[in-house]
């Protein structure tokens, strides 16, 4: 029995607070939802997703130690994390960099938050980094990903050690993102003799009932299709 | 840069040995664009906190950075998830565009056979 699934954002171009509804509905027949009030939102979408759907919520699956002490050990004495990671898509239009490519195209912003500690004479510097990442399928039908950029923001270090801190940090982000690409790869090969006629992200943990509330910019799933 | 660097440091060292005459243990860090030198000292029983910050005037670091690692790879855009572009994928779902019409056709010829069988037996 397919699946409706309906979203909808608080921002414009599908982003921010989202509020969902999921309803399982027979093959050409009605799907549908009932919203009492659907409050201040501005963009939505909606979904008719097939049986043989497979979903991935990806912030409970990179959310492992695994992955988690990856990102400890590379950041090392720069930075402390101090949130677990958030995996939430963005668009390319609002990418912190320039991209080329249509608008809409879909990344997926996997980001937790920092502290710094600096002497007294500076204030402690707070917060997060981004780490920006495609996934796609090749023409062949396969799984591939790569990671595409980064970014980082604070607040605090003031009023000696902003160059210091970001001095580290435009070090220190950028330089672990080979290894986050060498994991990403052996991951992705272990699914390598599969192919899916398509791949999608959907908001939240891909519920296929109910209805709830999540935020798009920290929570999305893999969706795929095996061929 | 290494004429900015000899300057801070040259600069700071001076700095230290005026301090030093008020007892001031300071501590210095140089970089390329800046240099800060701290210290603490007492003075007739008063205790004062020594800061100097010297920096390159165009030197105005932002709190935030960003930087993409891979150039856009034209093979790969096509590929990329995307809301705006979702309907090219539409072909592949559970019954293609191309099976829809297949077996629209194929009824249609069932159809017409049956019409021209309901007249032949009308006109019999």
């Amino acid at each position: 029995m397919p699946t409706l699934s309906n979203y909808w954002f608080q921002e414009t171009d599908f982003r921010g607070n989202t509020t969902y509804a999921s309803t399982p509905h027979p093959a050409g027949g009605w799907a549908w939802v009932n919203w009492s009030n659907i409050g201040d939102k501005h963009s939505t979408l909606c979904w008719e997703r097939e049986d043989r759907e497979v979903t991935y919520d990806l912030v409970s699956l990179l959310n492992n130690p695994a992955v988690l002490n990856l990102i400890d050990n590379n950041l090392g004495g720069s930075a402390n994390r101090t949130s677990a990671l958030r995996v939430g898509w963005v668009p390319r239009k609002y990418l912190p960099y320039s991209s080329s490519g249509g608008p809409l195209d879909l990344f997926l912003r996997m980001s937790f938050d920092f502290h710094i500690s600096t002497p007294w004479y500076c204030s402690d510097a707070d917060g997060h980094i981004d780490y920006i990442l495609v996934c796609y399928l090749d023409g062949g039908g396969r799984l591939n990903g790569y990671v595409d950029g980064w970014a980082y923001h604070y607040d605090g270090g003031g009023p000696f050690c902003t160059g210091e801190i970001s001095s580290r940090l435009s070090a220190a982000v950028p330089g672990a993102i080979g290894t986050l690409q060498q994991q990403l790869t052996t991951f992705l090969s272990l699914l390598g003799r599969q192919q899916f006629d398509m791949l999608y992200y959907l908001p939240g943990s891909a519920q296929k009932t109910g209805s709830g509330n999540t935020n798009v910019d920290n929570s999305v799933s893999l969706a795929l299709l095996p061929r | 840069m290494e004429n900015s660097n000899s300057l801070l440091n040259d600069l700071l060292k001076k700095l230290q040995e005026a301090l030093d005459e008020y007892n001031c243990k300071s501590e210095t860090h140089v970089t390329d664009k800046e240099a800060l030198l701290s210290g603490k000292f007492s003075y007739y029983k008063e205790r004062y906190t020594v800061m100097i910050h010297v920096k390159d005037q165009d030197f105005n670091p932002l709190p935030d950075g960003a930087g993409k690692f891979l150039k856009d790879d034209a093979e790969i855009l096509k590929f990329i998830p995307s809301l705006e572009h979702q309907f090219q994928n539409a072909q592949k779902s559970n019954c293609s565009h191309e099976e829809q019409t297949a077996l629209k056709t194929k009824f249609m010829t069932l159809a017409e056979e049956a019409g021209r069988e309901f007249l032949t037996k009308m006109n019999k």
